[in-house]
């Protein structure tokens, strides 16, 4: 109990550095616009940028939800895929082999360039951007779901196998719950990676969505409107992290740590 | 002189079994890559997939020998970008861990700004660094620089952290001092974190370099890729894709065996 407490203190003592740093951010920002004159070509004031959200905020928030849709597609394509895929890995052996170095050297490549061939194929819609960011979540799925796979032991195996389990139940019962924690901790990296994605493929042709806010902000000079797409997607990225962290904490309860 | 052949012969059994794990493990992605190459050439052949939507891996070849200085130049420019700020990260994000673990107070202070400012996926400031930078190699660099430091900083924060306190209070009772203890303890224990942060960074500051090219630049291999699409030259693209695709497997390659050679443990 004491300790559940001590933990529970910690969690929220760092939330609450990280809460008092964004808000001296926010303070020093405001202040130095102010104190130094910075015109606001170079830096809005935050209030001058917030503002502007406030004013546009019905176009904002309909890209931001264009957005957060193309990635969520991508994301739960992607997890359905890397778990798969590491199932089948840590089944064949061969397979692995063949292909595992793909899937790492796949990750060492800018898949973004790709991305205007991606939208050739897949069009302007929302299709094209779910296969970005489905491209780059399913590798860290893939590689956690392979390698908690390969953390159950040997001995738990035979000793579900002496009770008559068949190999999907061990797989249901035992390799999968085993390989969860892990599985969720690339679903927190991949989720930030797929809204990386849809941002950019929405660079190659789009008509709605934050990456369309960023990309016409830039062509038309207009400075506080792009740091108030910049804050957005930040904040974005951050509540997806932690819808994750709860869904991780509901599903697997057992080994929660963040 | 016995001796000396028996050694030699020794030393060739050795190499014959270096050789074969090495061919052991080269092999099944050795022949995934024949039969991925052999069936794209063959399918844009048998289906006549006209070059917009799918050229074959030989034409992008006679594409880019056709005109090799166009493609060199793009891939230099790119190179050059993605290693000065990889570079430079490197640099910022050790030298920033370092002055963190040695003065822990400043560290509570400055790292959750730094969280802060990089809770922002990087590629969202690229617009901004366009508009302050201007399109040329500049506002890449400082991108690359600041997304590197991050990465390479938490993984050498948590490596650093990970030491013994046993080890430490052991040094300290033969007199060593704060110093002795960071260099002969604290980094050689950090090392396979602070590779690891370095391998990755490597990735991110290629990617980085290609996708920020895109919003404008004067060259570089992004920049080609979006000029030949918006142009309708889709073999040209390819070849900008496949540069790319070469040029990260190269770099991440020799960053991969220098790291193996600095932790051989």
């Amino acid at each position: 109990m004491m300790a559940r407490i001590m933990m529970a203190m910690r969690g929220l003592s760092k939330v609450a550095t990280q809460l008092i740093a964004l808000l001296s951010l926010m303070l020093v920002w405001e202040v130095t616009t102010h104190l130094f004159q910075i015109s606001e070509d170079k830096l809005p004031s935050l209030s001058v940028v917030l503002a502007t959200a406030w004013s546009g905020r019905v176009a904002l928030l309909d890209a931001v939800l264009t957005t957060v849709f193309e990635a969520l597609i991508g994301l739960v394509a992607g997890i359905a895929f890397g778990v798969l895929s590491g199932i089948a890995f840590s089944s064949f052996r061969l397979l692995e082999r063949m292909l595992l170095p793909y899937f790492i050297a796949s990750q060492a490549v800018p898949i973004i360039a790709f991305g205007a061939i991606i939208i050739i194929w897949f069009g302007n819609g929302i299709a094209s951007k779910a296969v970005i960011a489905f491209y780059l979540s399913f590798f860290p799925v893939a590689v956690n779901t392979l390698g908690g796979i390969r953390r159950v032991s040997q001995d738990e195996i035979g000793l579900l196998r002496t009770f008559g389990a068949s190999r999907l139940t061990i797989l249901w019962k035992l390799q999968l719950p085993t390989a969860l924690p892990p599985i969720f901790t690339a679903i927190r990296i991949g989720a930030g990676l797929a809204l990386v994605g849809a941002i950019v493929g929405e660079w190659f042709g789009a008509s709605r969505g934050l990456g369309v806010v960023l990309l016409t902000a830039m062509f038309d000079n207009q400075v506080p409107q792009l740091w108030a797409a910049i804050l957005l997607t930040g904040l974005t990225g951050t509540v997806l992290f932690w819808v994750v962290v709860a869904l991780q904490r509901k599903i697997a309860w057992w080994q929660a740590e963040v | 002189m016995s001796s000396g052949l028996a050694s030699a012969v020794g030393r060739d059994r050795v190499d014959d079994a270096v050789w074969r794990r090495w061919f052991a493990l080269v092999w099944p992605p050795l022949l995934a890559a024949v039969i991925l190459l052999t069936s794209w050439e063959f399918v844009v052949w048998w289906f006549k997939l006209p070059n917009f939507v799918l050229p074959g891996p030989a034409e992008i070849v006679a594409t880019a020998t056709e005109e090799p200085r166009r493609v060199l130049i793009d891939t230099w420019t790119t190179v050059v970008e993605a290693l000065t700020g990889y570079v430079a990260g490197s640099l910022l994000g050790l030298g920033l861990a370092i002055f963190f673990v040695t003065f822990g107070k400043i560290e509570r202070l400055v790292l959750p700004i730094y969280v802060t400012i990089n809770s922002v996926p990087m590629v969202a400031y690229g617009p901004l660094a366009i508009i302050l930078l201007g399109i040329g190699s500049a506002s890449k660099i400082v991108l690359i620089t600041v997304a590197v430091s991050y990465q390479v900083l938490i993984n050498a924060l948590a490596g650093l952290r990970s030491c013994d306190p046993g080890a430490i209070a052991l040094l300290r009772t033969f007199g060593a001092n704060d110093r002795t203890i960071l260099l002969k303890l604290r980094v050689p224990g950090a090392m396979p974190s602070i590779m690891f942060g370095l391998r990755v960074a490597v990735v991110h500051a290629m990617i980085l370099a290609v996708v920020l090219e895109m919003l404008g630049a004067r060259a570089g291999l992004g920049w080609s890729v979006y000029k030949s699409t918006q142009m309708m030259y889709f073999v040209e693209a390819w070849v900008a894709v496949g540069a790319s695709v070469i040029v990260s497997l190269v770099i991440y390659g020799i960053v991969n065996w220098i790291g193996r050679k600095l932790v051989w443990w």
